[in-house]
């Protein structure tokens, strides 16, 4: 396993191999998107002249600048209460091992288990009657229930199998629950913070359904929103469209790209509790 | 437990939000499964189990629930099994593994609404794929990948494992890399050759990974709805709707709101039925 | 360690302050121009931005903003947004009751408002697909008909004409398929093109003899099942089997039948005249578009084809005391409006337009049976659920997957319709 034999080889060969038949359909995505409209080559020739401009007409036709704005908007603030809320959430939980402890975490558990379809209606009723529906809150407070229950638990089940002694130390200097908490242990729960981070991040800024039914045909819509409605207006020109996908997903893969080594470790790190 | 009075303003914040978006509206799921609601108008009756005699005598409802649940199966199974083999192919000294690794994860970071509109024009019948295969002379790969519907659950769930896979990938990537190193040598040196040690070896230090990954795909794959609203809208007839899109044709497009939290119910029931099955399998094979 | 603690508030504080400017902000700042929404049908495009575009002429202080759907994905959309109160002042709608987004089926639901104006004359008295409970709650801006779209041209140079009489329809999809161009585009996927067959043959066959035959489901004396209905399925699977269509008709997409028949690789589509302005916009210049009659029996005089308005707008009650909302409501009621509607978008006008001449031959054809009488409504017009309408489309898909029967469709339309 430690050197480069010719096993290895033949494995990378293969694996290139998958990644180029994986790829295939990126192929074809970046291949029409720079297209010109006129173009009619068949679809996996290379494109011998490319143009940007399909790229600009997404853009503003797609309203994209005002969806991603959205879209951004709610995922910061949904990500940013979530961690506050269940990072603090789990201290009581993780620290206190009563049996109201143990049943409320299995209370908040729970909800993994139930299927979101469940609490749909009746919750977009009251938010209606809330007059909240085509807000952006309104999605906000909706992520914020919807990823407790994960969130609760990652940060929990890590928190579990931290050493009491930091907490201990701080107790005898004379530092208090709160302090104790963000001092000593926030810090420690930096990679689940990070798990958390991502998985609540990309489910968010992803979401299609939710802002689907809270947001449609108001001006707030959400990247994915908006990006459906933009394939369905310009289904023919498949040019426009393809670009305009490249154009929606561009800023959560720069996110991605830059932060890849952190993505992928908090990923792995966090879920291992 | 004046002592742990501190603990309420900690899991306050948490549990209003929990209490207010998940826990109280499925109760009310619930409840307004039992009447006529509409939605729309602000009054209701009970009726009894009419939706759930409706929902069960529909032979739409039935197709649903199965290609749901073929669907999460398919889609658990083969995308961990896939992500599995990649990981095991990334675990090694192949060159590019770093940026192979990205690659085959990046996929899971894009919506899955865009992925859905790609893969619609990949599958199209003079699409990319068929025109491929049109060209390399292999006519006889050439399907109705979406219209026809002995495959077109194949085809979403080839979508769906297209774009997770990697996420399976990284996860069993860190499981492996939990695996004490000494231990594979000291099994190389033994002469145990790659499946034995990866059988009896590596296998059981897995099994944290494979819980995690199993019950969120399962979880997902029950939930999925973006991938099969945009690839086939449920078509064609019915061949390809689930419960999620089912629901949501029955609440917005016939106004049938009982019936589709009816639906939920349902759903809700199978999914706990399942999850509970699934997890005593697989403590179960843990603990031997 | 006390660093994160103050960025962690202050970040808090941050993101509290823009939590609130999100939401106080629509409020702060009064416009000074009215600002209207308009739900559109993306087809309908061009004319609706022509029509917005004149409105705001002669209305400077009002600004409207349209969103268009495709008819499919608009349905739901509009359910959706009626449900949520966050549905557009000004609705582009159906008439009657058969669809989701059908005029009487919003006026049930208590989501448009009644606009009673000074319209008698666009409605007449007997129309029950913009009344609900003898009050008019929609618009009409023009009518159109189903029947088999082509062009001329491409049919010359395929030395073929459109079959008249249904036996006839068999050696025409031979002849077409032996040529390379399916004579029938199928873009099933869509979902509505799939209506298209069916309603030609049940107007001939059915409802033009007997006009009260949905009453007669509703009081339990007919049903789908014992009816023509069985019939027409049968001929669509012997159409089929005839080499009609192009293949895959359930991957096909109404996109992908457009681009096709502007572009002559397929022959024609069973469908309306609205596809003539997209068309018109991909096609070698000089192609004109007509229309013949689909053909149910072998004597041309018995063909109905069905015909009635199709392009209406509605008021959501919502803005049912919305002065600017209303203006537009009035505008559409217009000569004015009606000229540029049916300009750009073809289809007959539902009131008199001074100098009107049919935007293209299919219109022109489609009058000559208006004027004959030999039309029928579009019948989802009478059915009181959508359910009826999506069942024959799912069945009609379901057909061509092979999943499931003629008669076993009509039976599903049957348990739709009497909301089982």
């Amino acid at each position: 396993m430690n050197r480069y034999t010719w096993k290895t080889f033949t494995l990378e060969v293969l694996l290139i191999g998958f990644a180029a038949m994986f790829l295939f359909p990126v192929y074809i995505l970046i291949n029409l998107a720079i297209r010109k409209t006129t173009n009619l080559d068949t679809v996996y020739t290379p494109t011998t002249q490319p143009t940007l401009e399909n790229f600009k007409d997404s853009w503003i036709e797609g309203g994209l600048f005002d969806a991603v704005t959205n879209s951004t908007i709610v995922t910061v603030l949904s990500v940013l209460f979530i961690v506050l809320f269940a990072s603090f959430a789990s201290y009581p939980l993780a620290r206190i091992t009563s049996r109201w402890s143990k049943s409320l975490f299995f209370f908040v558990i729970g909800g993994l288990l139930i299927p979101y379809q469940l609490a749909l209606l009746p919750l977009y009723i009251t938010f209606r009657d809330l007059n909240l529906l085509g807000t952006l809150p309104s999605l906000i407070i909706f992520y914020i229930g919807r990823e407790m229950p994960l969130a609760i638990f990652l940060y929990t089940a890590f928190l579990r199998n931290i050493p009491k002694e930091y907490e201990e130390a701080a107790a005898i200097d004379g530092a208090g629950n709160v302090k104790t908490f963000t001092n000593v242990v926030l810090p420690l729960l930096r990679p689940v913070t990070g798990t958390v981070i991502i998985l609540t991040g990309v489910f968010v800024y992803n979401d299609f359904f939710t802002p689907l039914l809270y947001l449609s045909g108001t001006g707030n819509q959400t990247t994915t929103v908006a990006l459906a409605q933009f394939v369905q207006e310009y289904r023919s020109y498949w040019n426009l469209v393809f670009a305009g996908l490249i154009m929606a997903s561009t800023p959560i893969l720069i996110v991605f790209f830059a932060m890849q080594k952190s993505v992928i470790k908090g990923f792995g790190g966090g879920l291992k509790g | 437990m004046v002592k742990n009075r501190w603990a309420i303003s900690f899991l306050l914040p948490a549990l209003i939000f929990y209490v207010f978006v998940v826990i109280v509206p499925s109760f009310q799921g619930v409840k307004f499964a039992f009447t006529d609601w509409s939605g729309f108008t602000q009054g209701y009756n009970w009726a009894g189990l009419t939706q759930f005699r409706r929902v069960l005598a529909d032979s739409d409802t039935r197709g649903a629930l199965s290609h749901t649940f073929v669907i999460a199966i398919g889609v658990t199974i083969f995308q961990n099994l896939v992500g599995l083999l990649l990981a095991l192919g990334l675990f090694s000294k192949v060159k590019s593994r770093n940026l192979l690794r990205t690659l085959f994860f990046a996929p899971a970071v894009v919506a899955p609404v865009a992925t859905a509109y790609l893969w619609q024009y990949m599958y199209a019948p003079t699409g990319p794929i068929n025109s491929l295969f049109e060209t390399l002379g292999l006519q006889s790969l050439i399907r109705d990948w979406l219209g026809d519907p002995s495959i077109v659950l194949n085809s979403i769930i080839v979508v769906v494992i297209w774009q997770f896979a990697g996420y399976s990938m990284v996860i069993y990537l860190a499981g492996l890399e939990g695996v004490p190193k000494e231990l594979i040598e000291a099994a190389e040196i033994d002469g145990a050759n790659y499946l034995h040690r990866f059988w009896f070896v590596v296998r059981p230090f897995l099994y944290p990974a494979i819980t995690v990954t199993l019950m969120l795909s399962i979880v997902g794959g029950f939930k999925l709805f973006d991938q099969v609203f945009i690839l086939t809208g449920g078509g064609p007839g019915q061949a390809s709707q689930t419960i999620s899109t089912l629901m949501y044709r029955n609440a917005f497009l016939f106004g049938e709101f009982a019936y589709s939290t009816a639906l939920a119910v349902l759903l809700t029931i199978f999914v706990s039925i399942f999850s509970a099955i699934q997890y005593f399998l697989i403590s179960r094979i843990d603990k031997s | 360690m006390i660093f994160r603690t103050r960025t962690k508030i202050v970040s808090g504080a941050i993101c509290t302050v823009f939590l609130a400017a999100t939401l106080i902000s629509p409020a702060v700042g009064a416009p000074k121009v009215t600002e209207i929404r308009l739900f559109g049908n993306s087809t309908d495009k061009p004319a609706t931005d022509a029509m917005i575009k004149r409105f705001q002429e002669i209305n400077p202080n009002i600004k409207v903003t349209p969103t268009f759907y495709a008819v499919t994905e608009g349905q739901a959309a509009l359910v959706t947004q009626l449900a949520a109160g966050t549905a557009p002042e000004i609705i582009q709608a159906k008439p009657g009751s058969g669809s989701a987004d059908g005029i009487v089926q919003l006026a049930k639901n208590g989501q448009i408002a009644a606009i009673n104006r000074n319209w008698s004359t666009l409605v007449p008295k007997n129309d029950q697909s913009l009344r609900y409970q003898g009050t008019i709650y929609g618009v009409p801006m023009s009518s159109q008909g189903v029947g088999y779209i082509y062009s001329p041209e491409y049919m010359k140079k395929a030395g073929l004409v459109p079959p008249q009489k249904w036996s006839e329809v068999k050696a025409f999809c031979a002849a077409a398929k032996s040529k390379g161009t399916p004579a029938y585009g199928a873009p099933w996927a869509t979902g509505w093109p799939t209506i298209m067959h069916s309603y030609s043959v049940t107007a001939t066959l059915l409802y033009s003899t007997n006009t009260s035959f949905t009453d007669d489901q509703y009081d339990g004396k007919a049903t789908f099942a014992a009816s023509p209905w069985v019939k027409s399925f049968e001929m669509l699977e012997d159409m089929n089997t005839w080499g009609c269509f192009n293949a895959s008709p359930n991957s096909t997409t109404y996109a992908m039948t457009t681009d096709d028949l502007a572009k002559g690789k397929v022959l024609g589509w069973l469908g309306l005249p609205t596809i003539v302005p997209a068309l018109t916009a991909i096609a070698p210049a000089g192609t004109t578009w007509s229309f013949a009659a689909h053909p149910a029996t072998d004597n041309v005089n018995e063909t109905f084809i069905p015909s009635s308005i199709l392009r209406v707008y509605a008021l959501n009650k919502k803005a049912a005391n919305n002065l600017a909302a209303k203006k537009f409501i009035d505008f559409l009621a217009s000569a004015d409006a009606r000229k540029i509607f049916v300009g750009l978008s073809g289809g007959i006008p539902a009131g008199p337009v001074p100098g009107y001449v049919p935007s293209s031959p299919a219109i022109a054809e489609v009058m000559k049976y208006r004027a004959k009488k030999k039309t029928f409504l579009f019948i989802d017009q009478q059915w009181q659920s959508p359910k009826v309408q999506q069942a024959l489309i799912a069945g009609v898909q379901a057909i061509f997957a092979g999943t499931d029967t003629p008669k076993g469709v009509a039976e599903k339309m049957d348990k739709a319709l009497q909301g089982k």
